[in-house]
């Protein structure tokens, strides 16, 4: 069997003449959780959909817990939950009715686990869909498809419009989910903390590609800031690590690089005793990334020297 | 066990845990042969990936403070080179190190900093 729950191979999709995904290759591997990151129509929620089996690829190919996704057994959809913006129940349901539906369509709900769930938010079981907040929907939402134990869950900005404290409880049940099941989450956010908590991997993509994927505890090890005044010359940093991105601030020259197996010191030793290095957090590497890589400063005219 | 977690630093999560058990182990807090949380147990009370949990106790082991037997759990290890004595002072020249790095930057040489180090010591003493 693979290791991997998902398995995406240059995955494209078009929308007229959009392309929402352009060669989107990515693999996730099972018993975690990789979260999304990426601007608005990077093609985070047509990867998602796709995966579900909700639209189909233009070309290449996704496969989901060893099936190919388009063509996904029955066996396989009821080991997959998806909570998105376009699949929401009717305005009269109540939590109690969705309970029932759902113990109908999957045979690992866990109907306590639901009902703790949404006594832990203290939300009725009579209580409408249509009447309750943002925030409490998008609970009763990720409870029902945590409660039936999938082996994948899929969630489009599970924390759009909870509160702190709703967000962390969520977030602490998915983990819970995770590791009692060894299941596998891919969820999208644009909350950069939550990630930082959260998250296993991160795969930041951008106009239907991934531009960074990795484990989070990777990044944390290898990527570092690099500041100096005056110029940094990449090829004094090849083959110690790969710059990620790059910018100046006046005289200060200020370098995304990720290490190759070489320390801090090493990396010193090799800049000059001038040189500053700094852990990154994941905003700041984010948002190296989105407007600082190398190939946008390309296009802009700027060099890196 | 308390662990504080910054998920923010950029620290990674394996080595925060690693440095918060040598802490204990340094302070006295935990003793040679206390047994450590499972695995299990550690990632489910700080809500992270077992797999990190595993990171960490594996480097704590290949440092010699640990010892993992199979089946019984997580121990702090008897071993003479990791006394909470040799462990404190591991950390403290860790953090020596780190500020003479800082100071050197600033253009301070040696000196300046352990005489500085010392009129700050004795400015604390006559609180204690």
């Amino acid at each position: 069997m693979s290791d991997h729950a998902v398995r995406t191979v240059e995955l494209r999709r078009d929308f007229g003449t959009v392309r929402a995904l352009d060669g989107l290759s990515l693999d996730v591997s099972k018993g975690t959780i990789l979260t999304l990151l990426g601007p608005n129509g990077a093609g985070k929620t047509t990867l998602l959909r796709i995966l579900m089996g909700l639209i189909e690829p233009t070309g290449g190919q996704a496969f989901v817990l060893g099936e190919p996704a388009r063509s996904q057994p029955a066996g396989v959809a009821g080991r997959v939950a998806y909570v998105g913006d376009r699949c929401e129940p009717p305005t009269w349901a109540t939590p109690a009715l969705l309970e029932g539906v759902q113990a109908g369509a999957s045979r690992s709900f866990d109907k306590a686990l639901f009902r703790e769930f949404c006594k832990r938010r203290s939300i009725s079981p009579t209580r409408p869909y249509g009447a309750m907040s943002k925030g409490q929907r998008r609970w009763v939402l990720t409870s029902l498809a945590l409660a039936s134990r999938p082996e994948l869950i899929l969630l489009d900005e599970p924390a759009d419009g909870l509160d702190p404290a709703a967000r962390k409880a969520l977030y602490d049940a998915l983990r819970d989910h995770v590791n009692e099941c060894e299941a596998t989450a891919i969820v999208t956010t644009h909350i950069i903390a939550d990630v930082e908590r959260i998250a296993d991997e991160v795969a930041i993509i951008d106009a239907g590609r991934v531009i960074l994927h990795g484990p989070l505890e990777d990044l944390r090890d290898r990527v570092r800031q690099v500041e100096m005044s005056g110029g940094i010359s990449s090829p004094e940093l090849v083959d110690l690590a790969s710059v990620l991105g790059g910018t100046r601030l006046g005289e200060m020259s200020i370098l995304w690089i990720r290490r190759n197996g070489v320390s801090d010191e090493e990396l010193l030793g090799r800049l000059g005793p001038d040189a500053t290095i700094r852990h990154v957090g994941l905003e700041t590497l984010y948002l190296a990334i989105a407007e600082h890589r190398p190939a946008a400063l390309a296009e802009s005219g700027k060099g890196l020297e | 066990m308390y662990l504080h977690l910054d998920h923010h630093s950029g620290e990674p999560i394996y080595r925060q845990i690693v440095e918060a058990i040598k802490y204990q182990v340094a302070s006295g807090r935990l003793a040679q042969e206390d047994r450590l949380p499972s695995i299990r147990a550690l990632a489910e009370e700080l809500k992270i990936n077992p797999r990190t949990v595993v990171k960490a106790y594996e480097e704590l082991q290949h440092a010699g403070l640990v010892v993992m037997r199979h089946g019984q759990g997580v121990f702090v290890s008897v071993n003479h080179g990791a006394t909470p004595q040799s462990v404190r002072q591991k950390a403290i020249a860790d953090m020596a190190r780190r500020m003479l790095a800082e100071a050197s930057r600033l253009g301070a040489p040696k000196d300046e900093v352990l005489r500085i180090i010392e009129s700050e010591a004795n400015k604390m003493e006559p609180e204690q």
